[in-house]
């Protein structure tokens, strides 16, 4: 199931959240949120519903074996259970791939076997795998109870798009939380905003970034694939974290506290602050579980780098394009190491534009999986390809979308969070005047309803499909 | 401020509570009047559909299509679409995707051609009552709706070889023009060619088979890139031409519409051409033919105001759609100097066939398309006997802007056999064996009339190849 949807939104959300606070004890809301989880996902996995249980009841049976084990002999199990971990990651995502790979290198002709990827299994997986490793690290404690660590598995406001969520975070939560009602109006709104990134930008740039790069890209002028890749910048952008702000949101209705996924990443200036700033929780499970286990930057750091770069392409799909993506930001990011006091010099308004200049292209190697229409897309960006630099189809397109232009680039600016915050502070007032915190509390709702009915309207527009000419 | 955040948190979830407790109780709409379509029904629950995921998708459609307010939350969006959508000062511009139905591929017919198509055999028949028998329509909203679940994308053809280009049409509005963008896909373009060879040589060598493929107003009236490059009729028709058989005669008909571009040769709100423009059409067709063209002035005429056709419909989610409605189309039609008798039937056994007129001059205000007052529309088979007494007789295989120009070869034909190739050898349609057909009817030309779509259009080739077998 999706967040942005109405099913979700009018009626599994307020009945998941009936049904929460309905009761008091903590037992009887883990069931009721485990319940709700495995209905969302098999809402859009009626299938695969049985690989998450499956695969969380045999991670929870392994943590309990590694638990079990003390000091000793714990590491067998904890190869098992990686193993496993891996080997379903390897099965459900990359076993096309893997194939045609073979068949190609090897003059093969195997079938490559059509496996529908399942919905969240990447972060799942990666979740699973940290709790065992934690637990083989004795950083966690072993989870005692099938239940809550499904919960902790499955919990439906991270399952579709993470954040990855560390059991070492999670794991105390599961039994002992509290819904203040200032954390549940926090997490409203925050999931409000979170919504109206997703249905409201993110939706609509993705479709003029399809329109502009799906279609035949030798009539696509150079102004025409520089837009079509912005939108696909800020489609990525206001997505994804938009699916972060509904996690987060959700889960501190509910009494979770996720760490942060995002953080205006799109005001970087190096490329190694935008690291820092994008997809968080996936930076540090590499860094925490593949780079520092490697050696870090203590043996053979370039190696080391090179590994969790290429692993974090691949983790973001199952092609070629996905690694030259990770492996792009691995050489970026190595001579930005080399360089880094000859780049202190540069002015910071320049670095940020270089920035996103590289992360922009970035971009469209992720964005096409196909090795011939990358090379088209980047000739027709850089000029060498295409139809010219611009085209009336062009014009028009960057007319109609002009202020969603706009609206992006704000957003994704550090403007509405110093703006949110100046107004916090000033509603705060210097001696809490409590009008202040009123009109505060008041202006927020208004804008959490408002973006409620903007997203549903858009929702219902999206499904407008006017037909000619019927007669009834 | 605790109190007042629980308080407002309520709010929001009653609202969510009520909303979603009235979606699920309240009576559902089946029709919407907006958006002239049957909205979709609550689907059938089964445990196969459950996992083959069918069953969920079309519960969320059926969910959406039946929210409370939907209404007004489609007239809400027109407005947020102002801001997506934006058109700057004076100017009205627009460029969508056609109905967005081509990304998710499987596309059959490009939408435009399906919804008219679908429409069509009602009004047909409505029409057609007009002239047979009043007040006789009480049947005719369900052969629509069968005629509707059956024009589904045929499943059984393929999509578009893998590496290619997502095809994705393109619609645009400029200031009060809206137009249909269609991009060229070389390879179908040689399949098209191929296909009309078939039909000719199916035809056998005592037929003269005529080719006409028609551009569509976005080669003239759009921007300029709109119709250049892999949006080039011009390159897709020379093309074309270029791949068939010499025995193939092919007609310019885009030479004598550009040459009268400035005049009124194709609607501003609908995907067609004027029937001016299909005259012009029918100019370039005599001259391939040989015989004489009836001069224009020579036609009675009449009209039908405002006409807002499928181009206006099709962008009327957008605000760019009011200019089109402040500015609707006149439809000029011209009136067989023969005498003809016509009727459409429903496949090849001729049997209950329906009288129609070749041009229908009293559609009511209830029939918002006026196109279909050519030949009522696009039937499977319309046989239109004239009083020409030269014995020659002429097949016309035809998407709908064919009918436009058959009411102009009235003047040279004794008989008019006008066939849809959409509507046979397929799921649930009769069969169709060009060849066989044409003899049974004495057929002495072929003529073969589309438009840019449908020669880049692969489930369109197929259906036309499936005629010669």
């Amino acid at each position: 199931m999706a967040f942005s949807s109405l099913t979700f939104l009018y009626c599994f959300l307020p009945f998941c959240l009936l049904l929460y606070f309905a009761g008091r004890s903590i037992s009887y809301k883990n069931w009721v949120l485990v319940a709700f989880s495995v209905v969302f996902y098999a809402w859009g996995e009626p299938v695969y519903v049985i690989l998450l249980v499956v695969s969380a009841w045999l991670n929870y049976l392994l943590g309990r074996k590694i638990g079990a084990c003390g000091d000793r002999g714990g590491k067998k199990w904890l190869v098992l259970a990686v193993i496993i971990n891996l080997g379903l990651l390897a099965v459900f995502k990359y076993t096309g791939f893997l194939v045609s790979n073979l068949n190609h290198i090897a003059g093969l002709n195997l079938p490559v076997p059509k496996i529908k990827l399942p919905i969240g299994i990447s972060f799942y997986t990666f979740q699973a795998i940290s709790y065992v490793i934690d637990v083989y690290r004795k950083e966690v404690e072993v989870q005692f109870s099938y239940r809550d660590f499904l919960l902790y598995i499955a919990l439906f406001p991270k399952l579709n798009a993470g954040p990855i969520a560390r059991y070492s975070e999670v794991g105390p939560q599961l039994a002992r939380r509290r819904t203040t009602s200032e954390g549940a109006f926090y997490g409203a709104t925050r999931f409000c905003m979170g919504l109206g990134k997703k249905v409201l930008i993110a939706n609509y740039t993705g479709k003029i970034a399809t329109r502009l790069l799906d279609g035949d890209l030798t009539s696509l002028s150079t102004v025409g694939a520089w837009l079509g890749i912005l939108m696909f910048t800020f489609e990525i952008y206001f997505d994804f974290s938009g699916y972060s702000d509904m996690a987060i949101g959700l889960g501190r209705i509910f009494g979770f506290t996720y760490a942060e996924n995002f953080n205006l990443p799109y005001i970087s200036k190096s490329i190694t602050e935008f690291w820092r700033r994008w997809h968080i929780s996936l930076s540090s499970f590499f860094r925490d579980y593949v780079y520092i286990p490697l050696g870090g930057n203590r043996r053979h750091q370039v190696l080391n780098l090179l590994i969790v770069w290429g692993l974090t392409g691949l983790w973001h799909g199952a092609s070629w394009n996905f690694v030259l993506w990770g492996l792009y930001f691995f050489v970026l990011l190595w001579i930005e190491k080399r360089n880094k006091r000859a780049l202190k010099r540069v002015p910071a308004m320049v670095r940020h534009l270089m920035t996103m200049f590289f992360v922009v292209v970035g971009w469209a190697l992720f964005y096409c999986t196909d090795f011939s229409r990358l090379g088209l897309t980047l000739g027709t960006m850089f000029g060498l390809k295409g139809a010219g630099f611009a085209g009336g189809q062009t014009g028009i397109m960057l007319l109609n979308n002009l202020p969603l232009l706009v609206v992006c680039i704000i957003g994704s600016s550090a403007a509405p969070r110093i703006f949110g915050l100046a107004l916090g502070a000033w509603c705060a007032g210097p001696q809490k005047v409590r009008t202040r915190q009123i009109v505060y509390t008041l202006l927020v709702f208004t804008f959490d309803m408002a973006l409620l009915l903007l997203v549903t309207v858009s929702l219902i527009g999206s499904s407008y499909s006017p037909f000619l000419y019927f007669q009834f | 401020m605790k109190k007042l955040d629980t308080i407002l948190l309520s709010l929001m979830l009653a609202f969510l509570v009520v909303l979603g407790v009235i979606s699920m109780v309240d009576k559902d709409k089946t029709v919407s009047l907006v958006e002239n379509r049957k909205l979709n029904s609550r689907p059938k629950f089964s445990l196969s559909t459950l996992f083959d995921g069918s069953y969920i998708p079309a519960l969320e459609n059926y969910y959406s299509d039946t929210f409370p307010f939907r209404d007004n939350l489609l007239s809400l969006n027109k407005e947020l679409n102002s801001f997506y959508y934006y058109s700057g000062g004076d100017n009205n511009y627009l460029v969508i995707d056609s109905a967005g139905g081509a990304e998710k591929g499987g596309e059959a017919l490009s939408t435009a051609e399906k919804a008219a198509q679908e429409a069509a055999g009602a009004e047909t028949t409505t029409a057609a009552s007009e002239t047979s028998a009043p007040g006789g329509t009480s049947a005719a909203p369900a052969e629509t709706t069968t005629a509707a679940e059956t024009e589904k994308p045929d499943p059984e053809i393929g999509l578009p070889a893998e590496g290619q280009a997502k095809a994705i049409g393109t619609m645009i509005v400029v200031g009060d023009n809206a137009m249909d963008i269609p991009t060229a896909t070389y390879s179908v373009i040689d399949k098209y060619a191929e296909a009309v060879d078939n039909l000719a040589r199916c035809m056998g060598p005592n037929v003269q088979t005529y080719s006409l493929v028609t551009p569509n107003s976005g080669e003239f009236y759009s921007p300029e890139s709109f119709h250049t490059g892999s949006h080039s009729q011009k390159d897709m028709i020379n093309y074309c031409y270029g791949k068939m058989d010499k025995g193939v005669k092919t007609v310019d008909a885009y030479s004598a519409l550009r040459e009268h571009a400035d005049e009124y040769i194709f609607f501003r709100t609908d995907h067609h051409w004027t029937a001016l423009g299909a005259y012009y059409a029918y100019t370039a067709f005599c001259k391939a033919a040989g015989l004489n063209a009836v001069p224009i002035d020579q036609f009675k005429t009449g009209t039908y105001d405002t006409f807002l056709g499928s181009m206006y419909t099709f962008t009327s989610g957008y605000p760019q759609s009011d200019t089109l409605k402040a500015h609707p189309d006149t439809l000029t039609y011209y009136l067989p100097i023969r005498e003809t008798h016509a009727k459409y039937y429903a496949d090849t056994t001729l049997t209950n066939g329906v009288a129609v007129s070749v041009v229908y001059t009293k559609l009511g205000d209830d029939v918002s398309n006026k196109y279909l007052c050519f030949i009522g529309g696009d039937t499977p088979i319309c046989i239109i006997n004239t009083d020409v007494n030269n014995g020659k007789t002429c097949m016309v295989l035809k998407e709908s802007y064919g009918n436009a120009l058959v009411p102009f070869l009235t003047s040279h034909y004794s008989k008019i056999v006008v066939v849809d190739p959409r509507e046979f050898n397929r799921e649930n349609k009769p069969s169709m064996n060009i060849g066989e057909f044409g003899k049974a009817q004495g057929v002495n030309d072929l003529i073969v009339v589309n438009y840019p779509f449908m020669i880049n259009n692969t489930s369109y080739i197929e259906w036309m190849n499936r005629m010669t077998k």
